[in-house]
């Protein structure tokens, strides 16, 4: 068997993986493998053997995370993202690579030491200014109650009368 | 130490967690200062009493090969300038500081400890964690490349499986184990056995799995083959016309009287010998003597002992004769 990368010598160094059915091989000889970088048992790393996992479509390859100024042609070519709120910034292009990669998309392991769950019942009302998240409440209220939901209309009603509330008190 | 009881086939294990702190980009993309930073954080959280710091300027090419040989830093790292590592004092728990990710723990035993192995990396891990992990409760923790995200953790088993390499049932294993997520990886084929039939099993997939998941799969995936090299091993001895015994032997002699031994004999040789030790043929060594003399032998680790200049017949000169004095007790059964 040819080293798929330089298909002149053979190949000596296999990697196979099977996801979700899915079975990728890439076979390599010392040489390329040495080039790749996954030539000791250390440093083997899953992006290095199988880069086309990161590619995404040319349109939105000019898209920047706003944190880093990292591109998604960046990553293509590196297979790295450039900071932690790469996943934020650009999260509707990197979601479908993370569900390639990895199948599922919800994390089920442990949390750092002291790590608190946000609280889902309590949005962080500090980032938007007062005007605007009043106004954002509204449209839900008007929402919810279109949609009959009328637990979830109370809930958002109470909490328009408490930032009301607020804002008289100053 | 149960798991030391299969030491023939599971040679060492490993448990790697990735982290990063969320107020720094990832290592790529940092400057010298936040290296610098970040290198300053790590060693103020971890004190200087239960790890040694290794910084990568002070110390020569070689002696940083040698840390990879002995898979406590990877190539990347030790071409990093101002790389740093902070290894513990019986070199188990190796950090990485700023290679993909900003940390790199790892825990690195012989045998087949992979337990022992998460509970030994957990530890530090809590240790790093107060300055702030990049954590995300959909996504667990985050690094730099999408292949680590979730848990962070590679848990992996180097196994010696010279009867499955020979017998080509290395081949339909690896479609089994690659259905339960894991990936196999190592160096066999035709002509070829520079790596001394060694292959490194790993799981593949690192989110929406718990670590108790990772661990207690690989566990149960080794195991299941580790029983099948065992019986690979005695169908082998079973068929055998001789040829096999020859060459076991044959080995044996070699590394018992060579006097110039390249690593990648050395290594099929090895194999050889752990083969013949296995099956109860040759006695007087043990299996933990023998993994050790692999890395001990290995090129850079042999350079620095000798220290200075030397060409390669002087290294194999010193390789065959630290070989030769390993295996001064070891004899035909």
């Amino acid at each position: 068997m040819l080293c798929d990368e330089c298909k002149r010598n053979n190949a000596s160094v296999h990697f196979v993986s099977i996801i979700n059915g899915e079975k990728k091989e890439r076979h390599l000889c010392q040489e390329c493998a040495q080039k790749l970088g996954t030539d000791s048992f250390m440093t083997f790393s899953w992006g290095d053997v199988f880069p086309t996992a990161f590619t995404f479509r040319p349109p939105r390859a000019a898209a920047r995370c706003p944190s880093c100024g990292t591109t998604l042609n960046d990553i293509t070519r590196t297979g790295l993202l450039g900071c932690p709120a790469c996943y934020s910034n650009l999260k509707s292009d990197i979601m479908p690579i993370i569900s390639r990669v990895q199948s599922r998309t919800k994390h089920s392991g442990r949390s750092p030491v002291g790590y608190e769950a946000p609280k889902l019942n309590r949005p962080m009302e500090g980032a938007l200014n007062q005007d605007s998240l009043e106004e954002k409440l509204r449209a839900e209220l008007a929402d919810a109650v279109a949609k009959e939901e009328y637990e979830r209309a109370a809930v958002i009603r109470d909490r328009l009368k408490a930032l009301a509330r607020g804002k008289k008190e100053g | 130490m149960a798991g030391l009881l299969d030491s023939d086939i599971a040679i060492s294990t490993r448990v790697r967690l990735a982290r990063n702190y969320t107020d720094l980009p990832f290592p790529a993309g940092m400057t010298r200062a936040q290296y610098k930073k970040l290198c300053e954080r790590v060693v103020n959280r971890l004190g200087s009493k239960e790890f040694t710091r290794l910084d990568m300027a002070s110390l020569s090419p070689v002696e940083r090969q040698v840390l990879v040989e002995r898979h406590l830093a990877s190539k990347e790292l030790i071409d990093r300038t101002d790389g740093m590592l902070l290894l513990s004092r019986d070199e188990t728990i190796s950090i990485m500081v700023g290679e993909e990710d900003h940390l790199r723990i790892q825990c690195l035993l012989p045998g087949l400890r992979l337990e022992e192995a998460d509970n030994l990396s957990r530890s530090v891990d809590a240790m790093l964690s107060a300055d702030g992990y990049a954590f995300d409760p959909e996504l667990g923790y985050l690094t730099a490349c999408p292949t680590n995200v979730g848990t962070g953790m590679r848990a992996s088993v180097m196994l010696h499986l010279p009867a499955m390499v020979a017998t080509g049932s290395i081949e339909s294993l690896i479609e089994t184990v690659g259905k339960f997520g894991y990936t196999l990886r190592g160096y066999y084929g035709e002509g070829t056995r520079a790596d001394g039939d060694m292959v490194q099993i790993s799981n593949q997939v690192t989110l929406g799995i718990s670590e108790e998941e990772i661990i207690g799969n690989l566990s149960e995936v080794v195991r299941n083959i580790i029983k099948k090299e065992r019986s690979a091993r005695e169908a082998l001895l079973k068929g055998d016309n001789g040829q096999l015994l020859d060459r076991l032997h044959r080995s044996l002699g070699i590394l018992k009287y060579a006097r110039r031994l390249s690593t990648e004999e050395m290594m099929q040789r090895l194999s050889d010998v752990k083969l013949g030790l296995s099956l109860g043929l040759f006695e007087g060594v043990t299996f933990a003597d023998l993994n050790r003399l692999t890395t001990l032998c290995q090129p850079a680790s042999i350079a620095a002992k000798l220290s200075g200049a030397t060409t390669s017949e002087q290294r194999d000169e010193a390789r065959a004769k630290m070989v030769r004095v390993a295996l001064k007790d070891c004899n035909v059964f």
